[in-house]
């Protein structure tokens, strides 16, 4: 017994001492500083899921960085926001997409469930505090500790390969739309076929708990904050969440800033789909968006 | 609790720990502790179930006793159908009642007379089909006098439902495990060590290629229509590779998971995928079912006595006996049945024990005669899979059909194309099989593989294989036999 525990505490001790140095390179090389700071000329910073994503071509948009990243919930994008506004005092104003499915249950999923786990964690483990590991940990214990051991070899190969910081790809390589798909006839009469859609609407308590805290901690930086709607298509229905969206907005976010282009005319050709502009609609909005915004 | 989850890699050292260095001064209360840790595990699944593994425990146990101080045959007859019915009973109930009413309800509308079947609203109690049989064939073997009821109820309790065997086997017999329960263990460093690398082996076969292999699989299954033909076969082949990878990965932990408690598990597979023939495959293929069903059902039967035409029978029989042990639908029955049929000319021929030898044993290669009979094995093993595999009849005959398209004869390039790692899963599966082929004179692949390497290379060999687990581990994956 004794030379199977000594054997079995070197094979333990040796994967241990791996997994150490491992976390240690990735939490002090992962995100140095010179990786995160962004060029001078960014003052503006936009955040969110897929929508925005795909809305804002930076390209037409003076002075502003596109960071927003498809399928991420709010508490990821609060940490690398937290990340690059501290790196960047430059940074003077934050649109945060805000729009109806991000106050849906199913966002709590975008949070914690294996799929996304997996993209997250690797993206931004080394950012992310106590709470936050904790509060992923204590819902899908087996997705989070999964996600974390994957991320460990997969960032390695991003540390000794790739130059390029992980936020720093996130925002140039998503800057506008690229797709050319547009929506189609089918997929519009599946949309009306989908209206009045009607069920109880639950809320995700923890997606809105850390968009207050994009919120706030912008503030507290004095950084300028708006939450934002990007457009959407009109046969699109979110009536059904509308009246819940808007309470939120009230309640939770009263006197913050607030642009709503959901009804932005945008021909159908410039959308991928009902959610999501192409480049076509991307870059028509955001030509208007660098208008309105520049005034 | 699944064997590929945190939670049973956190419950395995503690029990271990436990009952290595606090009961081991004890036989009793090493028993006892596998007893707690074993319904543990499985209530972890859903606790109202351990009632019922309690009282078919509790069943076979009484029956066993009352079997043995029976006064005379008729009272032990008595004992033993009680015990039977009983058995068979529950397993009817939870797994077949639904099959055979709803099945009953579409004869009977063939005849224009409708009827609602009352069915039952209860998922399947997980490892019935495996602990049934463990009792079942305790229960025989008093009965034809081969062994003595166990009298102490902590060593019998441990016998059915010893946790690395209780959810999906091997079906284990009492003459071989109870021995070793009523038995001292002493702890053996080579047999732990051993144990660990068929476990390591095993996880690897589970999350590494079963797993990965399943998306594909999945994929073609579930939109065969999307896929042409060369892709639809490619991926019963995936399938192939799925199901084996995950059960016999399932039964490489099991195996080495009682070995680190000093027990030694029957084999359950042994290398299937290199028979030469179908009456080889069922020889390497879920040995301990396979050879339930011949001694508790074949021989019984008649087994190969008496001419040609029992030996078919027989053979028709226990085939679809195994298929509908699988899962009550039509596709398993028509899989036991397609397997009959492929092993009936070697059962008629008398040549089915042609391949009782090692392929190509002492050989790093096959012979090319070797080689067709092997790819022909499989071929015909696979196209079998697809009924296992779909959900119901008509799913397999169309996915056949499309298989047997003009397109069979082009390059799947959706599949390739389609972002799901394929070429790395096949140079993945490539390098598995070369292992397998490589170990396949031992109990499991990689169990003298890397002896003779010094040892920093057989840890480099053995961190590999963890370092491929946790790459390829994502959503934790229910093992495919749990459902039966």
């Amino acid at each position: 017994m004794k030379k199977f525990s000594k054997e079995i505490s070197v094979f333990l001790f040796i994967i241990a001492t791996i997994v150490v140095v491992d976390v240690f390179l990735q939490k002090t090389l992962l995100f140095k500083d010179d990786n995160v700071k962004l060029p001078k000329k960014y003052s503006v910073l936009i955040l969110g899921h897929s929508h925005p994503a795909q809305a804002y071509d930076a390209n037409y948009i003076n002075n502003t960085i596109n960071m927003a990243t498809a399928g991420e919930a709010y508490l990821y994008t609060y940490f690398k926001a937290k990340k690059v506004i501290d790196k960047n005092p430059q940074i003077k104003k934050v649109f945060v997409e805000f729009t109806n499915n991000q106050i849906e249950k199913g966002m709590d999923n975008w949070i914690w469930d294996d799929v996304h786990l997996q993209y997250r964690i690797k993206e931004c483990w080394v950012l992310l505090d106590n709470e936050a590991i904790q509060l992923l940990y204590n819902k899908n214990p087996t997705g989070f500790i999964n996600a974390f051991s994957k991320s460990l070899f997969d960032n390695l190969g991003r540390l000794f390969v790739s130059k390029n910081a992980i936020i720093k790809r996130e925002g140039i390589h998503k800057i506008g739309a690229t797709d050319e798909i547009s929506i189609n006839n089918k997929q519009l009469s599946k949309l009306k076929s989908s209206k009045n859609l009607n069920y109880d609407l639950e809320i995700s308590d923890y997606n809105i708990l850390y968009l207050q805290k994009i919120v706030k901690y912008c503030q507290e930086k004095h950084i300028e904050v708006c939450l934002i709607r990007s457009p959407m298509h009109k046969n699109y229905d979110v009536s059904y969440t509308e009246y819940k969206f808007k309470e939120i907005l009230r309640t939770k976010f009263k006197n913050i800033q607030w642009l709503d282009y959901k009804d932005f005319p945008i021909p159908n050709k410039g959308f991928q789909d009902a959610e999501h502009l192409n480049s076509y609609g991307a870059k028509i909005y955001s030509q208007y968006f660098n208008k309105q915004i520049n005034k | 609790m699944f064997f590929n989850s945190i939670n049973f890699a956190i419950f395995l050292p503690i029990v271990f720990v436990l009952y290595w260095f606090v009961t081991n001064k004890s036989l009793k209360l090493q028993n006892i502790l596998l007893l707690v840790s074993s319904y543990f595990f499985y209530a972890c699944w859903d606790w109202r179930f351990l009632f019922l593994l309690i009282f078919s425990t509790l069943l076979d146990y009484y029956t066993g006793i009352k079997m043995c101080d029976a006064k005379n045959q008729a009272s032990k007859k008595f004992w033993f159908w009680l015990s039977i019915s009983i058995n068979l009973g529950f397993l009817g109930v939870f797994k077949y009642y639904n099959f055979f009413a709803e099945s009953f309800a579409t004869v009977v509308a063939n005849f224009g007379l409708q009827v609602n079947p009352w069915t039952l609203k209860v998922i399947l109690p997980v490892g019935i089909s495996f602990y049934t049989f463990h009792g079942l064939s305790y229960v025989i073997d008093i009965y034809k006098d081969r062994i003595k009821a166990e009298k102490n109820f902590i060593d019998y309790s441990v016998f059915v439902s010893f946790f690395p065997l209780l959810v999906a086997g091997p079906i284990e017999r009492a003459t071989h495990l109870l021995p070793q329960i009523q038995k001292k263990r002493v702890f053996n460093y080579a047999i732990a060590v051993d144990g660990l690398k068929q476990i390591l082996w095993g996880l690897f076969k589970k999350v590494v290629i079963a797993d990965q292999c399943a998306e594909i699989a999945n994929m073609t299954f579930n939109n065969y229509g999307d896929y042409s033909g060369s892709t639809l076969a490619l991926g019963a082949v995936f399938f192939a590779f799925q199901i084996y990878g995950d059960f016999s990965g399932y039964s490489d932990i099991a195996l080495g998971t009682a070995r680190l408690f000093g027990i030694d598990l029957l084999r359950n597979f042994a290398f299937p995928y290199f028979s030469r023939d179908i009456a080889e495959f069922w020889r390497r293929w879920h040995i301990s079912l396979s050879t339930w069903f011949r001694d508790y059902l074949y021989i019984p039967l008649g087994g190969s006595k008496g001419g040609t035409w029992p030996k078919v029978r027989n053979t028709f029989i226990i085939f679809l006996v195994s298929g509908f042990w699988h899962g009550a639908n039509w596709t398993f029955i028509i899989w036991g049945l397609l397997n009959a049929l492929y092993i009936m000319p070697s059962i008629i021929f008398n040549t089915n024990r042609n391949n009782l030898d090692i392929v190509a044993q002492g050989k790093y290669l096959p012979s090319v005669k070797e080689l067709l009979q092997i790819g022909l094995t499989f071929g015909l093993t696979v196209f079998a899979w697809i009924f296992f595999r779909a959900e119901n009849v008509a799913h397999a005959l169309i996915y056949i059909s499309e298989i047997f398209s003009r397109s069979l004869f082009t390059v799947p390039i959706k599949l390739i194309k389609s972002g799901h790692l394929t070429m790395i899963l096949i140079l993945l599966v490539f390098f598995f099989i070369i292992i397998e082929w490589l170990g396949r004179q031992q109990q499991y692949a990689i169990a003298v593989i890397a002896n003779s390497w010094p040892k920093a290379i057989r840890y480099v060999f053995y961190y590999l294989l963890i370092i491929g687990i946790l790459w390829f581990s994502g959503k934790e994956q229910q093992f495919i036999y749990f459902q039966f």
